[in-house]
């Protein structure tokens, strides 16, 4: 049945692709587009830095995953469609996970009509930040939670509208089971003429229902709790937010508080009691959550700052409780650190602890001149008990000379708590990274860019340096060649102790219109990937890199 | 007037009615003649592992008698910790790893070969340690299709191990069927990460040292077998040289039956025996 839906939705769209693209002109013949992502992984087993003991590198395997997205306008109604196909894919499970599957993997039928607008199908949508409710895709990290139902909203003026949401979470190629009903209304608040002042507040409801199937998994878990950690659990949950945004004059203010009732979570640092007479970290347990969420900020001429802080407790929200590492999202709590492209300035990324995080982050930035610029971000996050968890200090001073070069230099200071953000018992990690970046115009075409950094710390795997040169030929050749080298080896290090390892990495990308094509030979440290704040660890990685995005 | 009506029309899609309230029964040991094979992933350098074994030794004592534990050393986190003796990975427990699949994370177990769908994407792995006692629970509800025993006999003097299995079927098995045995070592001491702490003289039970089947299980065993129809497979292994390993007193066979069933090898039966009593 399911094939036959698949033909018939292929069949339809590559009707109107053609149609679109060979019907006369002045036919009202719609818009036809699409995406085509695909990538490809060649493993080649490499002892040295542990990319080995996965099935991938005993055969010398090749994975790839595609997305082919389409999209067709006409008639007043949006259609959209995404054919998802993985082929021994370990995107899901970076630890030799090996996926094969294919299908339709989104669709949506969406139009306008008058105050309505309403969408079938696929839903990525967000309320407020996301606290409560954020429904999206992050393929990197293979996150996939649209919501698989109905979206309606109404405007109820110019400034004020309304939408509603009714449906089930999409995962892999099917659904989570539990019911997912909610909404939120959005307004726009306009001071006197003449005033700075204006405010855009909100409020939304998300309520999950869990069905029988999930129930029946739970009751199964707490009989065979001790009478000391049962708990009744309840059927619904309800999640609330109210979000409001204040402009005034250079100020901009965003609040967001949200509130979820009790529900059944894993709390990782509570103990249950066995029946053998031992304790057990780690239960089930019903507990309501919260976030408080607010970010400041000031711009002037050239001086721009931002303050943020948020406390967490307890917001686990997911489609079951049984959902892990990154399956079952209903929501996204904003991360409260720098987000950074630079290698080992990025290497240790702290994932959102919904459990409980206290965090802060002021970054200031100001610009002197045309050619002068100075940054500086500091960033902490805690328990709700004060134990320190991670701390950021990062500079940079950029110098421009306009239409030639760019210098970027700047230091880091970085306190991160390995044993929370990796694995339990490993230790605080302190890094001090001096980095240096250099582009350089040659014309308007040619350009070198040039990195440098180098990582100081006697935990984890010790000292890094990495340096990397890129030659651009704009619009079409972008050549990268680049090692991140374990100058200073820890006993945690991959490989014999006494070894400095290189992690060299060669990359051409190539643009012909609107198609880029990259390959690439890599070697990858083992290390945490994060999105916004959500992360995975991911091991080492030796091999071949294909990948291909197109658009028409 | 409209406004109001779309919405109150919103806040109607806001109301919920599931309020049945959740009773969670008092536990009660099955009665029942089946006895589940648990094959848990596990590893050295698995920090949250020794959780799982705390859990199978509770599932143990929980159910006894009731509970075959097998514990499979392969793949990521296995590989010795630098002060480890030994090396619990074998080309073997590989094999059997990448046969039923990689899990995603560990301690992950595999109950009776059946399918486990809290997430969707495990396959037969179960990686959420707290559930795994509603899942043995569950298998330990049916009653066994088959009898399965064992009778083991070891010299001592040369190491030589024989093992009988037997099976009798309690009704029509139209299906095929999979002999599948395993040897297992208890009370080793070496390294083990727990929760952060490398505990050095940390006990591992029920540790993988030999499949004397294939990994697949051995194929030859049934195509169907009627009611009260018996088979016995005998097999024969000697024990390497002791060298730390392979301590006798603490070797089990572990045995257990699987059958295609709806798709799926699903253990029917299993059995475990130390060879010195």
């Amino acid at each position: 049945m399911n094939k036959i839906a698949t033909t018939f939705i292929l069949l339809f769209f590559f009707t109107l692709s053609s149609s679109a693209q060979n019907e006369a002109p002045k036919k009202n013949k719609g818009t036809f587009s699409g995406n085509l992502q695909t990538q490809a992984s060649l493993f080649l087993e490499d002892t040295l830095i542990g990319a080995t003991n996965f099935p991938q590198y005993d055969s010398t395997q090749i994975s790839t995953e595609n997305w082919l997205r389409l999209n067709y306008s006409n008639w007043g109604f949006d259609f959209g469609l995404r054919l998802d196909a993985f082929n021994k894919s370990n995107l899901i499970n970076p630890n030799g996970g090996s996926y094969s599957a294919a299908g339709i993997g989104y669709w949506h039928i969406h139009t306008a009509q008058g105050k309505f607008d309403i969408t079938l199908g696929h839903i990525y949508d967000v309320i407020g930040t996301g606290i409560i409710f954020r429904s999206y895709q992050e393929r990197g990290l293979f996150i996939d939670n649209a919501l698989i139902g109905a979206r309606l909203e109404y405007k109820l003026n110019n400034d004020w509208s309304i939408r509603g949401y009714v449906g089930k979470n999409k995962f892999l190629f099917g659904t989570k089971a539990p019911l997912v009903k909610g909404g939120a209304i959005e307004g726009y608040i306009a001071g006197k003429e003449g005033s700075k002042f204006s405010m855009s507040p909100g409020f939304g409801v998300i309520n999950r229902t869990f069905d029988d199937g999930t129930m029946e998994e739970l009751v199964a878990v707490l009989k065979n709790y001790l009478e000391v950690d049962r708990f009744q659990p309840e059927w619904e949950v309800l999640a609330f937010s109210l979000y409001n945004t204040v402009n005034f004059g250079k100020f901009n203010w965003y609040t967001e508080a949200a509130y979820k009732t009790k529900d059944v979570i894993f709390d990782m640092n509570a103990t249950r009691s066995l029946f053998s007479g031992e304790q057990s970290a780690g239960k089930y347990v019903l507990t309501p959550g919260s976030v408080l969420y607010s970010t400041i900020s000031y711009a002037n001429k050239g001086l721009g700052i931002s303050l943020e802080g948020k406390r967490t407790e307890n917001f686990i929200f997911r489609s079951t409780p049984f959902d892990r590492f990154n399956e079952g999202f209903l929501n996204f709590i904003p991360p409260m650190n720098r987000q950074s492209s630079y290698r080992l300035v990025a290497r240790y990324l702290p994932a959102t602890q919904e459990l409980g995080e206290l965090a802060f982050q002021a970054d200031i930035r100001y610009r002197l001149n045309k050619k002068w610029s100075f940054l500086v971000n500091m960033s902490t996050i805690s328990t709700l008990d004060n134990q320190r968890l991670y701390q950021e200090l990062y500079t940079a001073v950029t110098y421009k000379k306009r239409g030639k070069y760019t210098l970027t230099a700047g230091l880091q200071f970085l306190e991160y708590d390995q044993g929370i953000y990796q694995e339990a018992g490993l230790p605080i990690v302190n890094t001090i990274t001096p980095y240096l970046e250099f582009l350089y115009k040659f014309d308007r075409k040619t350009s070198i860019r040039s990195e440098w950094q180098y990582l100081n710390t006697d935990e984890d795997f010790g000292s890094w340096v990495f340096g990397l040169v890129e030659v651009g030929f704009a619009p079409q050749w972008l050549i990268t060649i680049a090692d991140m080298y374990n100058i200073d080896p820890s006993p945690n290090s991959p490989g014999p102790t006494d070894k400095k390892v290189h992690y060299p990495t060669v990359a051409v990308s190539y643009n012909y219109k609107t198609h880029r094509f990259s390959l690439s030979y890599v070697k990858q440290v083992e290390g945490v990937v994060c999105t916004g704040g959500v992360c995975r660890l991911e091991p080492a990685f030796s091999g071949v890199r294909f990948t291909l995005n197109s658009t028409f | 007037m409209k406004n109001i009506f779309v919405l109150f029309a919103f806040s109607l899609l806001m109301i919920t009615c599931k309020n049945d309230p959740i009773i969670i029964p008092e536990f009660m040991a099955p009665q029942t003649d089946r006895v589940v094979i648990v094959e848990e992933f596990t590893g050295v350098r698995c920090p949250n592992c020794p959780k799982g074994q705390r859990e199978l030794e509770n599932l143990q004592l929980r159910f006894p008698g009731k509970v075959v534990v097998v514990g499979v050393h392969s793949f990521f986190l296995a590989n010795p910790l630098p002060d480890s003796k030994y090396d619990f990975r074998t080309v073997q427990a590989e094999a059997l790893n990448r046969h039923l699949g990689i899990a995603g994370s560990k301690p992950s177990a595999v109950v009776n070969r059946t399918e486990f769908d809290l997430t969707g994407v495990d396959g037969l792995f179960n990686g959420q340690v707290d559930t795994w006692a509603g899942v043995v629970e569950s298998e330990l509800e049916e009653f066994s299709k088959i009898n399965l025993t064992q009778g083991v006999e070891y010299n001592e003097a040369t190491r030589e191990l024989s093992i009988d299995v037997n099976v009798i079927t309690k009704e029509d098995i139209n299906t095929k069927m999979y002999i599948n045995v395993m040897i297992t070592e208890s009370e080793i001491e070496d390294p083990q990460e727990d929760n952060g702490v490398e505990i050095e003289e940390y006990e591992h039970n029920h540790v993988l040292r030999e499949i004397l089947t294939t990994v697949e299980g051995g194929d030859d065993f049934a195509n169907s077998m009627g009611q009260g129809e018996s088979i016995t497979k005998s097999f024969n292994f000697t024990l390497p040289p002791e060298d730390g390993l392979w301590r006798a007193e603490h070797i089990d066979v572990a045995v257990f039956i699987t059958a295609d069933i709806d798709g799926e090898r699903k253990a029917l039966q299993a059995s475990v025996a130390k060879i010195i009593e």
